[in-house]
């Protein structure tokens, strides 16, 4: 029998699963794709290129790991080849973070008044505004936002996708997420959402040292 | 009242990177404390992760943009002719080629083959009839016949040898073999098979004794190859023991079983009203190869 079996090997599977579970991930593929091009028809290529990427280098994926994060690392290495992105805008944000609490000048009333309280989200109107802060971002800051809020992955799922350290993951997240709360609290206060206070250039100090001062004369009296 | 804002500042400043991991569940146990230690004493940086949480909330909750059903065709589709072509490699990877002839030695080589042949032929007394495994014997009973020009019989044993054998394509894009033509003497077109799960893998030129065909090679699921021949019927003898003939749509085509394999040919106009000679051999069932050589050749 196997000495004739040559002529008909037996056929392939008729499904194969590595498409499927790469057809699976389509959405979170196109999704993040439009977050990082924010044109849905680049990104509609960009998907695409990605998936025959990943088809010709599917043996080069390990069973076992996720595959949605090895995925969607080729759309992020993908999207930067094709927009021909130099190391240049990463070295200006890869520097020490000067200052990790930029956002002191917002106050706690202020970021109160950002929040809705029943839905534990933001303000409905800020909500509508979201959208608009996210793509405003630079796309290194807009990816890890998106990667870790969005798509829920892990810092070190995200670390693989952006390939670079989880140091840098965190310090994406952490400086992504202030500006996006920064520009969200411009939002909140021009809607009038929140009474205005200082500004984006005051540093904490004074503030906290007026709250500072006037809690001591307030106690002294 | 205890004046903590300005030294709680600090500990703001210094537990902020912290805090953003915190909120994301991924800091270390032992920051854990601290950090839940910093937030028990500081409304402000409670505001902080509040906050954070609800930026999440409403990131979470912005429409997510599902990939259009325009997308999810496409990328099918390119999917399955990537594992057309993935089959199609296989099936002449499998399929162990013969070593690599460049063409300008095979002239020669078939040349010479064909006078021992027909020596062969001329010591032979009774020719056999019966369908040989071995394409030599084949070829030497079409010497016989096949003085001044091919005849089908020797064709078909050609095709034979190559399918069972196949040689390495000089040309692997579809749209290249139009540049056999001229030495064909007819128009060659690569028929699209992939209705049929044949996905083309590479073609060549092929000396048959006094003329030259274009062999296409295709490869598909299973480890199946087809292979066609382009050839010009004007200068093959259309004689031929082992196929019969049968109508299809008025065009009479030559179907039968040789050496194993399931064989057809037909013939075609070409765009000028060249008649162009199509032949395919293929480890496909009689009803399929009738169907591509129908079909197939419509859509040459």
């Amino acid at each position: 029998m196997a000495l004739f079996s040559f002529r008909k090997p037996a056929p392939r599977a008729a499904v194969d699963t590595f498409e499927r579970d790469v057809l699976g991930h389509l959405d979170a593929m196109y999704s993040v794709a439009c977050r990082l091009t924010r044109n849905p028809t680049v990104a509609e290529d960009l998907v695409q290129d990605a998936v025959m990427k990943a088809m010709r280098a599917r043996d080069q994926f390990q069973p076992g790991t996720n595959l949605k994060a090895w995925l969607l690392r080729i759309v992020t290495n993908t999207f930067l080849n094709q927009f021909k992105r130099s190391g240049l805008e990463r070295d200006v944000f890869e520097g020490p973070d000067a200052d990790p609490l930029a956002d002191g000048w917002v106050s706690a009333a202020t970021m109160r008044g950002m929040r809705d309280a029943e839905s534990a989200a933001l303000q409905p109107l800020l909500r509508a505004e979201l959208q608009k802060a996210l793509d405003a971002l630079p796309e290194e800051f807009r990816l890890a936002v998106v990667l870790s809020d969005i798509e829920e992955l892990s810092y070190k799922e995200i670390a693989d996708v952006m390939g670079c350290p989880i140091g840098t993951v965190m310090s994406r997240l952490h400086r992504g997420r202030r500006m996006l709360k920064a520009s969200l609290a411009e939002h909140a206060r021009s809607l009038g959402l929140v009474a205005g206070e200082g500004d984006a250039s005051e540093s904490p100090h004074p503030t906290d040292l007026n709250e500072y001062r006037a809690k001591r004369s307030a106690a002294a009296q | 009242m205890k004046p903590q804002t300005i030294s709680s500042s600090n500990s703001c400043r210094r537990l902020a990177p912290a805090v953003t991991i915190f909120v994301d569940g991924e800091l270390e146990p032992s920051q854990v404390v601290e950090v839940e230690t910093h937030l028990s004493d500081c409304g402000r940086c409670r505001e902080r992760v509040a906050l954070d949480r609800a930026v999440r909330a409403s990131l979470r909750a912005l429409p997510r943009p599902s990939a259009p059903q325009g997308l999810r065709d496409r990328v099918a589709a390119a999917m399955a002719e990537g594992r057309r072509e993935a089959e199609a490699a296989e099936a002449y990877e499998q399929a162990a080629p013969l070593p690599r002839a460049p063409y300008k030695y095979m002239a020669p080589l078939a040349m010479a083959a064909g006078v021992a042949l027909m020596l062969t032929a001329r010591n032979s007394t009774s020719p056999d009839h019966a369908p040989s495994a071995r394409g030599a014997q084949g070829a030497a009973r079409t010497a016989q016949v096949a003085s001044t020009a091919t005849s089908l019989d020797g064709m078909i044993e050609e095709l034979l040898d190559v399918h069972e054998k196949p040689l390495p394509p000089e040309v692997t894009r579809q749209d290249e073999v139009g540049n056999f033509g001229p030495f064909v003497g007819v128009p060659v077109e690569a028929p699209k098979l992939t209705n049929y799960g044949a996905k083309f893998y590479g073609g060549r030129m092929l000396p048959v004794r006094e003329q030259r065909a274009a062999m296409l090679q295709y490869g598909m699921a299973g480890g199946r190859r087809v292979t066609v021949y382009v050839y010009d019927p004007r200068r093959v003898q259309p004689e031929q023991r082992w196929l019969r003939e049968r109508v299809v749509r008025d065009a009479p085509v030559y179907v039968g079983q040789v050496r194993g394999f399931n064989v057809a040919a037909t013939e075609r106009r070409g765009n000028n009203g060249v008649p162009v000679g199509v032949a395919i051999a293929a480890d496909l069932d009689e009803r399929e190869i009738l169907e591509l050589v129908t079909d197939g050749a419509g859509a040459l």
